[in-house]
C-alpha cells in the first residue's frame, strides 16, 4: 500500500494587521477546501496530524463533527513538521488504524503571533523550550533565528567563498516564481540584484531580503490509501518520507560542521534510497526556505551537488524553473507566505497534477518537499505523479 | 574585569551544569565540565557525559585563548534586550576543540569590504552580572578586521 496525498486546501494568504478571520476559521476554510478537492465528506477522516503550531485535534474534529477518529498524533518538528506528519499519516494508514488522515497547520504570523515578537520574552519560552538555547546563546544576544542561522551562512562563506550574490539569487529566484502566482503575497514587488545587494543587513550575512514573511495562512493536506476507492482525479504518491535530527539536536555550535551537520543530510539519502531515486531525476524541489542560505545547505544535503557547492549550483546550475532543479516553484516563504511549509506541500502536489497554472513546469513526475526546523532538524517527501 | 547590575534581559539558568559554568564565569574563570569516566571535555555542559552516560564531572580550568571560527553582526535590534545594536556574536575554538558563543567587544563598526573577522585571535574575559552569574566575553588580540 503506497499513501497518496488526495486533497490539498488553503485560506488566503494575507500580510495585513486587521485580518478577519480568527485562525481556527482559517484552518476549517483550508479543510473545507482540501475535502472538497478529494471528493470526501468530514466524517470520512479517521486521522487528525497536528504539526507544531496547529490547532487541538480535540476542538478540531468536534467543530467537523468527526464521529470516530481513530488515530491522533501531534509532531513537534518546527519547521520540519509539516513534511514530517505527511509520514506520520502514511504510518497510520499503513498500519490500517486509519484510511484518510488530515494533516492541518499554519499560523497567524502577521496579524497574531508574529515572529518578530517572539523575542521579547527573555526566557526565549515562547520561542523553544531548548534549555542550552536560553543558557548559552539568548543571553549573549544571539536570540533569533536569523543570527543563529547567520553564523551557519557566514562560516560556509569563509570555507568556500559563496557569495552575496549567490545569496541574492535565491531571493530574486523566489520571488521571479511568485509573479506567476496568484497567492504570493509578493507576486507585485520585484527583486532584481541591485536592489537585493541594497537591502538593509539584519544579522550579517542576511539583509531583509533574505528573511522569510511574515503572513497569516493555513493549508490543509489530506493523506489516503491508494485503494479507498473514491475516484480521486490526481492523486499524487508519497513514495517516502524521512525526518532526522542534527548531532546533538538542540546545540548547533558542538556539531562536527558548523553548517552542514544538518538533520536533511541524514534523511535526503534515506528517502530517496527508499523511493529508489537519484538526485538527479528530481523535476523540483520545494525547499523550506526561512533564509536563503538554508536553500543552499538543503540543496547540498540533498545531494544536487557536494558540500561546498550549493553557492555555484544555484548560480550556474539554476535554481530558477528552467534550471538544473526549479526550486520553489510557488515563490516560497521568502516570496509566497510563511505557512510553515505546508504551502510548499501544496504546491509540489499542483505542480504533480499539472495544475499549477501559469508556474506549470514542463515536467513535472517526481519532486520532493524539504522541512527545516528548529536548529537543523530536516524532514524530505519524496511524491511522485502516481499516474 | 568589569562588574555591572542585573538587568532585565535573558539571563542563563542559575541552577545544574548551567549554574555551575555560569558561578566559574562569575568568579573570573573559565571551566569546562570534564567526565570523570572517560575524559571527554564537553561544551555546553550537560547532566550526562554525551560520550559514556557519565554524570559525575571535574570542572577542570581551560586556556581562555581562542580563533574566532564564525560570527555575526547583529544590526537591526530584534529584541528588546538588545537595542545597543551594532554588536558581534561569535563563536570560537577553544583548545581541545571545544567552540564557545559569546559577544565580541571592540569589532562593532561596519566590516571592511573583503575584510572578516574570522581567524582573528581573542582572549575570554567575563562580565560579571552578579555572585551566581557571569557571561564570557570576547576580546580581540588584534586591532582590525582580518
Amino acid at each position: 500500500m503506497e499513501a497518496v496525498i488526495s486533497g490539498i486546501g488553503e485560506s488566503d494568504y494575507t500580510r495585513s494587521a486587521s485580518q478577519p478571520m480568527s485562525g481556527t476559521d482559517m484552518q476549517l476554510l483550508a479543510i473545507d477546501r482540501a475535502l472538497k478537492d478529494a471528493g470526501l465528506q468530514a466524517s470520512q477522516l479517521d486521522g487528525v496530524v497536528v504539526p507544531t503550531g496547529g490547532l487541538d485535534s480535540d476542538k478540531l474534529a468536534a467543530l467537523l463533527g468527526l464521529p470516530d477518529i481513530r488515530f491522533v498524533a501531534n509532531v513537534d518538528l518546527g519547521g520540519a513538521a509539516g513534511v514530517a506528519a505527511i509520514g506520520v499519516a502514511g504510518m497510520a494508514l499503513s498500519e490500517g488504524v486509519a484510511n484518510h488522515v488530515l494533516v492541518v497547520g499554519g499560523w497567524l504570523g502577521y496579524s497574531k503571533k508574529r515572529a518578530s515578537d517572539l523575542m521579547r520574552d527573555p526566557a526565549g519560552a515562547s520561542l523553544t523550550r531548548s534549555s542550552i538555547l536560553r543558557d548559552y546563546y539568548l543571553p549573549h544576544g544571539a536570540m533569533t533565528p536569523v543570527a543563529w542561522y547567520a553564523l551557519m551562512a557566514r562560516r560556509h562563506i569563509h570555507e568556500y567563498g559563496t557569495t552575496p550574490e549567490q545569496l541574492g539569487r535565491v531571493a530574486i529566484t523566489a520571488r521571479c516564481h511568485a509573479k506567476l502566482n496568484p497567492k504570493a503575497v509578493l507576486r507585485d514587488r520585484p527583486l532584481d540584484m541591485p536592489s537585493y545587494l541594497d537591502s538593509p543587513f539584519v544579522c550579517d550575512p542576511y539583509r531583509v531580503a533574505d528573511c522569510c514573511l511574515e503572513t497569516d495562512g493555513m493549508a490543509a493536506i489530506i493523506v489516503s490509501r491508494d485503494d479507498y476507492g473514491v475516484d480521486t482525479r490526481h492523486p499524487v504518491g508519497v513514495m517516502s518520507v524521512e525526518q532526522a535530527r542534527p548531532d546533538p539536536p538542540d546545540d548547533f555550535i558542538s556539531r562536527r560542521s558548523l553548517h552542514s551537520s544538518i538533520g536533511l543530510a541524514r534523511a535526503a539519502p534515506r528517502a530517496l534510497g527508499r523511493a529508489g531515486i537519484s538526485p538527479s531525476e528530481l523535476d523540483f524541489a520545494q525547499i523550506y526556505d526561512c533564509f536563503t542560505f538554508e536553500v543552499i545547505q538543503q540543496i547540498e544535503a540533498i545531494g544536487m551537488c557536494g558540500v561546498g557547492e550549493g553557492g555555484e549550483f544555484v548560480e550556474e546550475a539554476g535554481i530558477g524553473r528552467s534550471g538544473v532543479l526549479p526550486v520553489n516553484t510557488h515563490g516560497g516563504l521568502l516570496s509566497e507566505a510563511h505557512v510553515l511549509g505546508l504551502n510548499h506541500l501544496v504546491e509540489a502536489v499542483r505542480q504533480l497534477r499539472g495544475e499549477a497554472g501559469d508556474r506549470q513546469l514542463r515536467v513535472a513526475e517526481l519532486g520532493v518537499v524539504t522541512g527545516w526546523g528548529d536548529l537543523g532538524d530536516g524532514s524530505i517527501a519524496v511524491l511522485g505523479n502516481a499516474s | 574585569m568589569k562588574r555591572v547590575h542585573a538587568v532585565d534581559r535573558p539571563l542563563p539558568s542559575t541552577r545544574g551544569p548551567s549554574g555551575e559554568f555560569h558561578r566559574w564565569c562569575a568568579a573570573g574563570e573559565l571551566r569546562l565540565q570534564h567526565c570523570e569516566s572517560c575524559a571527554v571535555v564537553q561544551h555546553p555542559p550537560r547532566l550526562r557525559c554525551v560520550k559514556c552516560g557519565n554524570h559525575a564531572f571535574i570542572w577542570h580550568p581551560w586556556s581562555r585563548e581562542g580563533v574566532v571560527e564564525t560570527y555575526t553582526v547583529v544590526r537591526r535590534a530584534l529584541s528588546p534586550y538588545f537595542v545597543d545594536v551594532p554588536f558581534v556574536i561569535a563563536i570560537a575554538r577553544l583548545q581541545g576543540a571545544v567552540r564557545l558563543l559569546a559577544r565580541l567587544k571592540g569589532y562593532e563598526s561596519t566590516a571592511p569590504t573583503g575584510k572578516s573577522l574570522i581567524g582573528l585571535s581573542v582572549r575570554i574575559d567575563f562580565e560579571v552580572v552578579d555572585d551566581m552569574v557571569g557571561l564570557p566575553v570576547f576580546i580581540g588580540q588584534e586591532k582590525t578586521w582580518k
